[in-house]
């Protein structure tokens, strides 16, 4: 997330396709995709443009929910990966 | 060791003995088995493996409960049931491997065994229901709760229809009442099971190329089998087919090796 400090945020396009893709091993695109939109959706995140803030909410609003699958400490695990791939994107 | 050799090497403690027992009906001609092991050989083969395959479906259900403790008390519990379930058949199965191994002798019907293995069904039952209930409390339902009870009313009596033509020859074949209520109860409970198992059908799909649908891919089709294997059992019981007992081995083999291998993919998404 440092990145972030210092150059724009990526779109929520790309923020979307990038925890998707991280939550994909684990439980499938389709649901990966439908759980990523749908935590969208109650953090009321709308539109291009996404804040570093809501973007690391919705990393742990997302991440939380592996708990279940995972249990807490691979969770955390995957959380990490997602700030990760997220900090390798560019800004658009 | 990597994922994949893991898989296979666990996937061949159950499918060779399972193909073991099999061979003896389709090809019983066979070298390994014109020349090699009787029956009685074949007997400890798929006893000690159900022993074994159901010891460690326990032990890994319990580890995945474990694990899951501090993450998600509803699926923990829902894992820790299973466990005791399996841990049920185990006894069972322990109960008839005194008769077939330490006896050598076939195992009377109905056994103390029975005890055990209907035992286990309400932890099944419970087990499952506490999966669909904590996986929709994670946020991972793939339908609406009315829309779940719809499909389980669908499938009670779609149950119900193939049920009665199903298992008319088991209750009108001339056995004891007690027989004749025992192989009936196994494929009736099996078939009570089996609405929560397609409603966890649905949740897998949903979760299709992912690491957590090969979890339960394998727990379903394992509890698949076991419903084949009653219900086969049931009709080789009731008609006293005793000869294609391999077919019932074989089923029951695939069953409990299924469920331990889901339960050990589970354990393996846990452990990273």
């Amino acid at each position: 997330m440092e990145g972030f400090l210092t150059t724009p945020p990526p779109g929520t396009e790309a923020v979307v396709e990038a925890l998707t893709r991280t939550l994909t091993p684990y439980i499938g695109p389709n649901m990966a995709r439908s759980a990523v939109q749908s935590q969208r959706e109650r953090l009321g995140i709308e539109g291009a443009a996404i804040t570093p803030e809501q973007i690391e909410g919705l990393i742990v609003k997302v991440g939380h929910g592996l708990n279940v699958f995972l249990g807490r400490e691979r969770a955390a695990g995957v959380i990490d990966e997602m700030r990760r791939s997220l900090s390798a994107l560019e800004a658009p | 060791m990597t994922l994949r050799k893991d898989d296979a090497v666990f996937a061949a403690l159950f499918v060779v003995p399972a193909g073991f027992a099999l061979g003896q009906v389709v090809a019983p001609d066979a070298a390994v088995y014109a020349a090699g092991p009787g029956p009685a050989v074949s007997m400890w083969v798929a006893a000690l493996t159900k022993l074994l395959l159901l010891g460690l479906a326990a032990v890994l259900s319990h580890r995945s409960a474990r694990g899951l403790a501090s993450a998600h008390d509803r699926v923990a519990s829902a894992w820790q049931r299973l466990a005791l379930g399996w841990l049920l058949y185990f006894v069972g199965q322990l109960c008839l491997a005194w008769y077939q191994l330490v006896k050598a002798t076939n195992a009377p019907f109905p056994s103390i065994a029975d005890a055990f293995f209907l035992g286990a069904y309400p932890f099944f039952f419970a087990s499952l229901v506490g999966f669909l209930r904590g996986y929709r409390d994670a946020g991972f339902a793939v339908d609406t709760v009315s829309a779940q009870g719809r499909l389980a009313a669908w499938v009670s009596a779609a149950c119900l229809a193939v049920a009665v033509p199903l298992l008319q020859p088991t209750a009108v074949a001339p056995t004891r009442a007690v027989e004749t209520a025992l192989n009936l109860a196994y494929p009736v409970l099996d078939l009570g099971l089996v609405v929560p198992v397609v409603l966890l059908v649905r949740m897998t799909h949903a979760f299709r190329g992912g690491a957590v649908a090969r979890v339960w891919a394998s727990v379903l089709a394992g509890f698949a089998f076991l419903c084949a294997g009653d219900i086969l059992f049931a009709y080789f019981s009731a008609l006293g087919r005793v000869g294609l007992d391999p077919y019932v081995h074989a089923t029951y083999i695939l069953a409990y090796g299924l469920v331990a291998d889901g339960a050990r993919r589970q354990r393996a998404l846990l452990a990273g």
